[in-house]
This record gives C-alpha cells, sequence and structure tokens, in this order.
C-alpha cells in the first residue's frame, strides 16, 4: 500500500469515486467523459449509460438547457465557473438543486479539452431556506396582525385617554360647584350675617365646614393627581429665586406654629442662583411639607426648612423633632392614600395625597424627593430640584 | 354707598348663593344666567364690579367678556373670574380690563366679600 502523502491510483480512484460531492468532466461537446460514483448514484443512472453517451444537458430542465447554451462557450474560452446554482434532472424525472463549480483543461495549443467540474447537492439546504421563507412569512403576518391589534388598541386607549381627560373637566367643574354651594352657606351662616345662631348650630357647622374644606383639599389633590398622571397638567415655568418662596412659606406657617409652641425657622445655607418651577406648584409641596411637620411634632419641639446648592440642584429639606416615621412606612409614604398616622398629633386630619401629590409635583420639575426618619426622633424630607444658573426673568411677585 | 355687583353665572346654586352672601354682606346685586343677561345688565346699568364664570354653559366667559368691551363696556370695572379649574391656570388667560382677578371653586366667600368691599371703597374713593 502507498504511503499516506503518495497515494496509489486504487486509493486515488477510491477517494474520487466516493466524496462526498460529485465530480464530472465534460469534453468540448458538453458530453460526460467521466463521473464519479456519487454523482452517478445521485443522478440515477449507471456509469455505461452515461459516459460518451449523454451530455450534461442531458440532465438539465429546459431553463437549465437554456443557460448552459448561453454558459458553455464562455466557460471553454475563460475557463472557469464559480458556484453556480443548477437543477438536474435525475434517471426518474424527479429533480435536486446543485451548486456547481468548474476549471477547464487547456491542450497544449490552448484550445478548451476538458472541465473538471464539481457538484455539491444543496437540497438540504435549500429545504432550510424554504423552511426559513415560510417561518419568515409566517413571522410578518404575524406581525402585521399584531401592528394591526396594537394600533387598535392604541386608538382605544387615546379614546379612553380622552374620555378620561373629559371626565376630569366634567368632574372637576360639576363637584366644585355643588361644594361651593355648600361652603358658601355654611361661611354665611357661621359669620352671623343669616341671624344669630345657638352655640351648639355653630360648633356643629364648624365640624361640617372642617369636613367641607377636607372635602375640598381631597377634590383638589386627587384632580391634580389625576391631572399630572395623564400629562394634562401645564407647568408654569419661570425664573424664580426659591429662597424667597421658602421665607414666605415660612412666614405664612409662623402663626400656628407659635401657637403649637413649636420653633419654625428658615436657614439659607448656602447662596442660591435662580432656578426654573413653577413657583404656585412648589409653594403646595412646602405647604404640604412644612404642614405635616408642625401636624407631627410635639411642643417645644422644632421644624427647620432649609436649602442650599449643592453641584448643579438645590436642596431643599423640611426636618423636625417630631414622632418620626416606621422604616415600614418610610417606603409607602408617598403612594396615595397611605397614611402613616390617621390624625395629627392635635386630631388634625389629613386627605393621605399630599406627599403623593408633592412627589408628582417634584419629579414633573425632574427632581427628587425623599425621607429620612427615626421613630420618636424626627424627620427630614428632602427635595432636589435642579438648578440653572442661566436662568432669567427671575420672579418677584409675592402670594 | 352700597356697591352694586353683577353677578354672571349659568349655574342657579351659583347664583342664588352669591345673591344671599352678597346681599347680606350689604351689597346691591344683579344676576344675570347667560351671555344675553349679562350683556343687558353689563350696558345698562353701570355695575362697580362683574363677579363672571369663566365656564358660562356653552360659552367662554372670557370671550363674551371681551366682546362687551368692544362693545363699550367700561373696561374700568373690576372684573373677579371664577373658574373651577383655577388650580392651574385659565384655558386662556383673561385680558384685563383695568383689574382682573382669578378666584377657583371652590371659594371662600369671606375672601370674596373681602375682595368686594376692598373694590368697591376703591371706586368709591376715586369717584370722588
Amino acid at each position: 500500500m502507498a504511503g499516506l502523502f503518495n497515494p496509489s491510483n486504487a486509493e486515488l480512484r477510491d477517494l474520487y469515486n466516493n466524496a462526498p460531492c460529485g465530480f464530472h468532466s465534460l469534453n468540448k461537446d458538453g458530453i460526460f467523459i467521466a463521473i464519479n460514483d456519487t454523482e452517478l448514484r445521485w443522478l440515477g443512472y449507471t456509469r455505461d449509460q452515461v459516459l460518451g453517451k449523454m451530455s450534461f444537458p442531458d440532465i438539465l430542465t429546459p431553463k437549465g438547457k437554456d443557460r448552459f447554451e448561453k454558459s458553455f462557450p464562455i466557460f471553454k474560452e475563460k475557463g472557469e465557473i464559480r458556484e453556480l446554482e443548477h437543477e438536474l434532472v435525475r434517471r426518474d424525472g424527479s429533480t435536486f438543486p446543485v451548486l456547481l463549480s468548474a476549471t477547464a483543461v487547456f491542450d497544449g495549443n490552448g484550445q478548451y479539452w476538458a472541465s473538471r467540474s464539481t457538484v455539491f447537492d444543496i437540497s438540504e439546504r435549500k429545504q432550510a431556506e424554504r423552511a426559513l421563507r415560510r417561518a419568515y412569512d409566517e413571522l410578518e403576518m404575524h406581525v402585521e396582525d399584531r401592528t394591526r391589534e396594537l394600533k387598535k388598541a392604541n386608538l382605544t386607549l387615546k379614546h379612553l385617554d380622552e374620555m378620561k381627560s373629559g371626565f376630569i373637566l366634567a368632574a372637576s367643574h360639576e363637584l366644585k360647584t355643588p361644594l361651593t354651594s355648600i361652603k358658601g352657606y355654611i361661611s354665611l351662616i357661621l359669620s352671623g350675617r343669616a341671624g344669630p345662631i345657638t352655640a351648639p348650630q355653630h360648633e356643629f357647622l364648624t365640624h361640617v365646614k372642617r369636613a367641607t374644606d377636607r372635602l375640598s383639599r381631597l377634590l383638589g389633590e386627587l384632580l391634580s393627581i389625576s391631572k399630572i398622571e395623564s400629562g394634562q397638567i401645564s407647568m408654569n415655568l419661570r425664573g424664580t429665586h426659591i429662597e424667597h418662596i421658602l421665607k414666605e412659606e415660612v412666614m405664612i406657617f409662623k402663626a400656628e406654629a407659635d401657637q403649637k409652641q413649636i420653633d419654625l425657622d428658615f436657614t439659607l445655607k448656602s447662596r442660591l442662583h435662580a432656578i426654573r418651577c413653577d413657583s404656585d406648584k412648589i409653594r403646595e409641596v412646602l405647604d404640604n411639607l412644612i404642614n405635616n411637620a408642625l401636624k407631627f411634632t410635639p411642643k417645644h419641639g422644632r421644624v427647620e426648612v432649609s436649602a442650599r446648592r449643592a453641584d448643579d440642584v438645590i436642596e431643599i429639606q423640611v426636618s423636625d423633632t417630631g414622632i418620626g416615621i416606621r422604616p415600614e412606612d418610610q417606603l409607602k409614604i408617598f403612594d396615595p392614600f397611605h397614611h402613616v398616622h390617621q390624625k395629627g398629633l392635635e386630631g388634625e386630619e389629613s386627605t393621605g395625597l399630599g406627599l403623593a401629590l408633592a412627589k408628582r409635583i417634584v419629579e414633573a420639575h425632574r427632581g427628587k424627593i425623599w425621607v429620612e426618619s427615626e421613630e420618636g426622633k424626627g424627620s427630614v424630607f428632602t427635595v432636589t430640584l435642579p438648578g440653572r444658573a442661566d436662568v432669567r426673568e427671575p420672579e418677584t411677585s409675592l402670594r | 354707598m352700597r356697591g352694586k355687583i353683577l353677578v354672571v353665572d349659568d349655574e342657579w346654586s351659583m347664583r342664588e348663593l352669591m345673591r344671599h352672601t352678597l346681599t347680606l354682606s350689604g351689597f346691591d346685586v344683579m344676576i344675570a344666567g347667560d351671555h344675553e343677561e349679562f350683556r343687558d345688565y353689563a350696558l345698562r346699568h353701570g355695575p362697580d364690579v362683574i363677579i363672571l364664570d369663566i365656564m358660562l354653559g356653552e360659552k367662554d366667559g372670557v370671550q363674551v367678556y371681551e366682546k362687551l368691551l368692544l362693545e363699550g363696556l367700561d373696561r374700568e370695572i373690576p372684573v373677579i373670574f371664577l373658574s373651577a379649574l383655577a388650580q392651574d391656570r385659565p384655558p386662556s388667560p383673561p385680558r384685563p380690563g383695568r383689574h382682573y382677578a382669578l378666584i377657583g371653586k371652590p371659594f371662600d366667600p369671606e375672601e370674596l366679600v373681602r375682595e368686594l368691599q376692598s373694590l368697591v371703597t376703591s371706586k368709591q374713593k376715586k369717584a370722588s
């Protein structure tokens, strides 16, 4: 037996015949002058049936024959074909796809003598391509269906959103009008303008007034939250010197703090530049935080409102020496209707929406709000607002 | 001298509340339920102050007011706009006459009365 790098003719013949691809050679007339066993097996012919008797066009489809007639003369001249797809016809008439590459052998005069052709059966590849195509088409159909469904759902959502906006508007008007009546008449009676009332009547009507005020606040906060969440709220952003607002807010609550014997102070920890904000809404946030601090701080306690510039943000803190908040409540304290304590230290009621609204307002300003607290020691609510030093038109009007 | 207040609101309950509150507070009150009555009272009876609901039924109260200004309504008459949406901003900010204020519903009647007293007193001082 010949060595590994010096195969015998038998070994070479074996390699040629049993290669995983087809080999054949065609003469100048396109007739088979050589063909390997693999290709014969694919075609279903014997060597005797093919060699010298059949030409390459004999195993092509009509379309393939046309192509061969045009391309064979060019091949004989140029000498090379690379990966040409053909459909070959078996003896039983069935077809299978192949990839054909060929080089030409020229004689001493430079004339075409024979081809050396390699044929690969790409049936499996074609099947896979067809399956992929089918899967792709199915996927495309699914995508189209889903897109149609999504568009429909989107339209429905848009419609619902418009209905919700309409509802908010209608609710706002329809609820506030009777509420105005109730508040108005109670106020009229309590003022004495409608005539004298007895002490019990005064007391009872005061309770009614308090409940109506609470209902008013609840309605206002609910509508504000709805509007913020549905993107309806318009932010009136203007250049604002926030320290003016902080000082004014502290002044507003001073009387109440004095009455409760709580120290209420404002500290400016560093110089602040003007920022863009909706000052009315920021006042709402501060009203809420200071009000809460006073509600839950006992007599002789302390509430401090402070502000400082920290890099590109303004940091506002409302800290108190009040009863504090349990850790499990600190996580939920900004959720709507989450009451940490049902009432303040002096029985003051809350809507449960104040901090939820404050959070939404702060976040609408692209700011942050959070709380740090220790039960029995007090709480610190921190609000950060993005600050810009290039803001024009600082607000100077007072509430 | 008692101030003359024109109240314009399409809601009967609001008109009644205003009538009672303002009458008991010592004002002379005219009540208009729609834009036509508003026009009639405003142009013929020269109120000292107008209290105007921004949502006047299907009409925009601000637009009705602006139209009346073009028809000769005295710009000097102060206007207090009432709005159920006043927690934010009114849909179209009222372009003022000489003075306007915006009060949101539900409002404190005492606050309204104080505002009216201040406006009427100021007007009377100017006139004398």
